[in-house]
């Protein structure tokens, strides 16, 4: 059963009209938790939807478990789709919800309750489940979808963008039930545009750009790859200028900009380096520091460098 | 068969087979329709004014059924249509004219002598019988006999001069009055008199001789009110029955003034008589009258029945089929799955092991279900109310035509429904417009079934469910042929002649047996192909 | 080296999440880091109190947006292109006599004078025009209102649009009035202007002089008058449904519902139980009844014209107390 991966995706195209969306994706995922990052618009729901049936590849085949899921739904039985789409019965119960979901997997009334309660229990929401959605917060309401992507137990879980508008108990929650779901051996996608994000749940990414896939693998190892390209630390301090005289002779650290007496921009092609380095630097130097920040460290940047436009 | 029969081939527990499974997601997905119509506002709404609309129906039919029903002069013999006292009945008895004052039962024949042509000479003197057609004037001394119904003496207005110019003739009523010198002025009047009369430019007179005048005293209105019943005997197999029991079509009262044509204009060369004819089974199928014959039944006796089935007919043809038939599905079909992609839930559902044309079906099922139940409750509530009020006798056809017309209803719902849902899919842009442009065609094409076209509205759901109620009151009551017949025949004013024609797609048989079956069969087709169009667009379409 | 930039980043982390998320989280640090010690901006409210337009001129702009839809798209309220098409072909099933006059003037002998007959100037006709049922009444003017006033107010309704009006300078009434008047329009358009055209068309195609305008104009002014009030109840009635639904299409359907469903029931009514007291309840029958009185046409009901009339203005009066209560209690939000 194992022997085909979960997902894969073979040179797989999608065009809307004049606008792609997909473009010439190759991608084979089974097991674990990864992460699809990219900006908006960069592909992951396009890419989450093909998987889903929803739309047509213009080219290339998209297979999910080895079957097609334009052509079949049988495939589905083994998935859980938590779509980006806020939208929901609002006048259900979540719990009416969720058990009839579960009864389109052709459970009995009673099995499809008796799943539903475990998985809003499994999501933390065995207090409210008789209460109506539209009176759940955001973050309830998102944990509610994830229970009826749950709710019949399946090997793969694909999550579009599950954090999105959460407060950040509820991401916290969100994120926990993922890594909980990863654990237990399932293949979980869980799409953000928020690296932090990601970084907080997998180590294992896929990076889209523009419908591209410009790097997958561990974030690590990209990381470290990426380490090699110019980054900049911006760092506050009551005195620029001493700490810029400190700084400027580290090995790391290929230059140094002044933004004002109180702000200075540190340039590095190796930033673990230089973030191992700076701190005891700052320490001995003893000048009062407000606040360091890594300007680059967000996807934005990281797609700068990858891409090459930034 | 020791062992129980709960294992499939496979060893499956039953209760896990893909057919018992299917039913389960059937089941969820019906479930979740009704639940969600239920969840409309809109939906009560709707409901609610089909109720109220059937409600306000049945207390217009409790107020008849309490108040019974009056005789009524179903010929209009009983009125005195030219004010001389002698109402029409009593005028046709004697032929003597209901439109001309000056003839009445009694008043003699005229024989005319000679004329004063439109382009002759304007006036002639003489004693005679004249007949003034136009604006006249009389000089000399005239019999006031047949003019009691003018006020002989009247002086004339100011406004008619001696040229004759303006004449109040634009009324083109009898009218007569005194001049200041004497003479008279007439105007469309028969009367006699020794003198001159003296014709206006471009009108017409005639003179002449009136016969043997006889004093007949008027009957009184009321003696023609259901003074000619339904002289039938089912019994007597003959085809001529039928008896002018007033005497207005043989003039039985006065044979002497009758010219020669007494009627038959049924032309089976017997005057003044009815015709029945029946079919091989014995039942009526046509009656054609004599004019006059059994024209004013008594109308306790037959109205009751013929205007029951009528109003059930135009109930179960105007309010259910119509109305509840066509904008039910239009207020409740129409988002079954638009809405659903719109408000972007679909993918709640589709993103399960459900296959999009069974979706499509399911959802249906549930809308019927709901409105199909709504529809059969209506139905049968109304059956009830027409069952106890309605005329003694056995009352079992009541629940018969009630089924049928709920049935017929449920169809036309079920086939709006997967037109309106495959238009949706067919278009998401325009389907909604295009539905209820289709449903306004349908509205049209139900009226005109209505009121009788045969071919226009064919290509109509609505036809097809208005023809099919047609056929289940003619099975479920056979001898509703001979009610609509009767009612034509003998003005009877039940309206079971107007609401209620036989079915006409019985292929020549006159069968309503297979007019149902031939419409039924319609009406699947109705549903069934926008159901399969609506699959494969949908297997088609992308959801985004 | 990831727990080192996640240490770096700890503030900075802690700050996005309490300030929620969405598109933009990447560059709330900035702002944030410009203050370090926190800061509490002073909230002065400075009313606006430039110049404005006058009332007439915002209310026409709301009318124009309204109206001018149906023309040109861009700017305007969009009708959809079936509602456009609607329109056309309304408008052209509406002027058929106008071509039976143009052929009856063109050709002569018995064809022409048939013609005439049936399509020439009378009270029948000129009543017919406005307020005959089939097919103007039956399929025409109540689908055309269905499409026009659907969704006038409950696309603002569903999609909250109203809140655009109300957080400028338009009071709700000219927005009620504004929204009305622009329905009316439309209607006014297609069923007054195409009777107009009609009783010109049959005075330029017959060559008619005064002294044949002097006879009708009074029954061509009356049938005007209908007509009118026929834009009116319509527009109201189609109005109110709209303001109580939040679909358009429930609207619309609501409409033709009402229109077409209370004509036949009273119909129904009167051949069954023979009494016309039911048309009563149907907007067209009370139009009609005033319309033959006004065009000097026998009536041919058998309740008192006094009654069509009250009926017509009770009409009116509870659909725009509906359509008023309903816009003063509009939120200024989506529904």
């Amino acid at each position: 059963m194992k022997s085909t991966p979960a997902i894969a995706f073979d040179q797989v195209s999608k065009w809307y009209g004049q606008v792609i969306g997909v473009n010439d994706v190759s991608l084979a995922i089974d097991g674990g938790v990864t992460g699809i990052l990219g900006m908006n618009g960069a592909g992951k729901s396009t890419l989450f939807k093909l998987l889903m049936g929803r739309l047509r590849p213009s080219n290339g085949a998209v297979r999910l478990f080895g079957t097609d899921p334009w052509e079949s739904t049988s495939p589905y039985r083994r998935v859980g789709y938590v779509s980006e789409s806020e939208k929901m019965y609002d006048w259900m119960t979540s719990l009416d919800f969720v058990s009839t979901l579960a009864r389109l997997h052709g459970m009995t009334r009673h099995e499809a309750e008796k799943r539903a309660e475990q998985a809003l229990s499994f999501v933390d929401l065995e207090n409210v489940l008789n209460k109506e959605i539209g009176k759940y917060s955001k973050g309830m309401r998102q944990r509610v979808k994830i229970a009826a992507a749950l709710v019949h137990d399946p090997d793969l879980l694909i999550l579009d963008e599950p954090l999105h508008g959460c407060d950040p108990l509820a991401r916290t929650s969100i994120m926990n039930i993922i890594r909980e779901m990863g654990s237990r051996g399932k293949t979980v996608l869980v799409s953000s545009h928020i690296l932090e994000e990601i970084e907080r749940i997998t180590e294992q990414i896929v990076i889209l750009h523009s419908g591209k896939l410009v790097a997958l693998g561990n974030l690590h190892a990209i990381r470290a790859m990426l380490d090699q390209h110019p980054h900049r630390i911006l760092i506050r301090c009551a005195d620029s200028r001493a700490l810029a005289a400190i700084f400027i002779d580290q090995k790391p650290v290929y230059g140094v900009r002044f933004i004002d007496s109180e702000s200075l921009e540190v340039m590095t092609k190796n930033l673990s380096e230089a973030h191992q380095l700076l701190p005891s630097l700052i320490l001995e130097s003893r000048i009062p520091i407000y606040s360091i920040e890594n300007p680059d460290d967000n996807l934005e940047s990281l797609l700068g460098y990858l891409v090459g436009d930034a | 068969m020791s062992k129980p029969k709960t294992n499939d081939p496979e060893g499956r527990e039953l209760s896990t087979t893909v057919w018992t499974a299917l039913d389960r997601k059937a089941g969820a997905i019906i479930e979740l329709t009704i639940k969600q119509l239920r969840n409309k506002t809109s939906t009560w709404t709707v409901l609610g004014v089909s109720m109220l609309l059937l409600v306000l129906l049945s207390a217009f039919y409790i107020d008849s059924v309490r108040e019974g029903f009056e005789s009524i002069d179903n010929d209009g013999d009983s009125v005195d249509y030219d004010g001389d006292g002698y109402p029409l009945g009593q005028e046709r008895k004697y032929g003597s004219s209901d439109f001309d004052p000056s003839e009445y039962p009694g008043s003699g024949l005229f024989i005319p002598e000679g004329q004063i042509y439109y382009n002759g000479a304007r006036s002639h003197t003489g004693n005679h019988t004249w007949n003034a057609d136009g604006p006249s004037f009389f000089s000399g001394p005239w019999d006031s006999i047949r003019l009691e119904y003018l006020e002989a003496d009247e002086p004339c207005p100011d406004a008619i001069d001696e040229n004759l110019e303006d004449a109040p003739y634009s009324n083109w009523a009898p009218f007569s009055c005194l001049m200041e010198n004497g003479d008279r002025y007439v105007q469309f009047l028969s009367f006699d008199g020794n003198g001159t009369l003296t014709v206006a430019e471009g009108w017409y007179a005639v003179y002449g001789i009136t016969t043997e005048r006889f004093d007949v005293a008027p009957d009184p209105p009321e003696a023609y009110i259901d003074e000619d019943g339904i002289d039938w005997d089912p019994n007597d197999p003959s085809t001529s029955q039928g008896f002018d029991d007033d005497g207005d079509c043989t003039r039985s009262e006065y044979p002497e003034q009758i010219s020669s044509d007494r009627d038959d204009s049924n032309r089976n060369r017997i005057p003044c008589d009815v015709q029945w004819i029946r079919a091989t089974d014995g039942s009526v199928i046509q009656i054609q009258p004599d004019m006059l014959v059994d024209e004013d039944p008594v109308d306790s006796e037959l109205m009751g029945e013929s205007s029951h089935r009528s109003f059930i007919i135009i109930t179960g043809k105007i309010a259910f089929a119509m109305i509840i038939g066509i904008f039910l599905p239009l207020f409740l079909a129409l988002g079954l799955i638009r809405d659903e992609g719109e408000n972007g839930t679909l993918h709640y559902l589709l993103s399960k092991p459900i296959h999009r044309g069974e979706f499509i079906v399911y959802r249906l099922s549930g809308y019927l279900i709901f409105s199909g139940g709504f529809v059969l409750l209506m139905s049968l509530a109304m059956a009830l109310v027409t069952i106890f009020l309605g005329p003694d006798g056995n009352r079992l056809g009541d629940v018969n035509v009630w089924f049928g017309i709920g049935v017929v209803t449920v169809l036309s719902l079920a086939a709006y429904g997967s037109i309106f849902n495959a238009l949706g899919l067919l278009s998401p842009k325009y389907g909604v417009y295009l539905a209820l442009i289709y449903g306004v065609y349908e509205f049209a094409m139900a009226v005109m079934t209505l009121l009788g076209a045969e071919l226009v509205p064919v290509v109509s759901v609505s036809h097809w469910a208005l023809q099919m109620i047609d056929a289940v009151v003619l099975v479920a009551w056979p001898d509703t042929i001979m009610l609509s017949q009767m009612a034509t025949a003998f003005n009877i004013d039940s309206g079971i002649d107007i609401f209620w024609r036989p079915p006409i797609h019985t292929f020549g048989t006159g069968s309503p047996e297979l007019a149902i079956v031939v419409s039924s069969m319609v009406l699947i087709a109705f549903i069934s192909l926008p159901i399969l169009v609506g699959q494969s667009i949908f297997k088609r379409r992308e959801i985004d | 080296m990831s727990e080192n930039t996640e240490a770096d980043n700890l503030g900075e982390a802690r700050i996005e999440a309490a300030y929620g998320s969405g598109d933009g989280d990447e560059d709330i640090s900035a702002t944030v880091a410009s203050a370090p010690q926190g800061q509490i901006l002073e909230q002065v409210y400075r009313p606006w109190d430039g110049p404005l337009g006058p009332r007439w001129v915002r209310n026409y702009a709301i009318y124009r947006h309204h109206v001018y839809g149906i023309i040109s798209g861009s700017g305007h309220r969009r009708y959809h292109p079936f509602v456009r098409l609607t329109l056309l072909v309304v408008i052209l099933g509406s002027m058929t006599p106008i071509l039976m006059l143009l052929l009856s003037s063109m050709i002569s002998g018995d064809a022409s004078g048939f013609l005439n007959r049936m399509w020439g100037v009378n009270r029948y006709n000129l009543w017919g025009n406005v307020l005959g049922y089939f097919p103007r009444n039956l399929c025409m003017w109540p689908l055309l209102t269905a499409l026009v006033v659907g969704g006038l107010v409950s696309d603002d309704r569903r999609n909250g649009t109203s809140a655009l009006y109300f957080s400028r300078p338009v009071s709700r009434l000219d927005y009620a009035f504004m929204k009305w008047l622009s329905a009316a329009s439309v209607l006014a358009a297609v069923i007054l202007l195409t009777y107009m055209l009609y009783y010109s068309a049959a005075v330029v195609f017959k060559g008619e002089g005064w002294s044949f305008i002097a006879d009708t104009i009074p029954i061509f002014m009356g049938g005007l008058v209908a007509g009118l009030l026929l834009v009116i109840t319509y527009t109201s009635i189609g109005i109110a449904l709209s303001s109580i639904s939040t679909s358009r299409f429930t609207a619309s359907v609501s409409f033709l519902g009402l229109v077409l469903g209370s004509k036949i029931v009273a119909w129904l009514v009167e051949l069954q139980f023979e009494t016309t007291y039911v048309y009563l309840l149907s907007p067209y029958d009370c139009l009609a009844h005033l319309g033959q009185w006004l065009v000097g046409l026998p009536l041919n009901y058998d309740h008192s014209l006094t009654l069509s009339i009250v009926s017509l203005l009770a009409m009116n009066a509870a659909a725009l107390s509906i359509f008023a209560s309903r816009v003063s209690s509009l939120e200024v939000t989506r529904e």
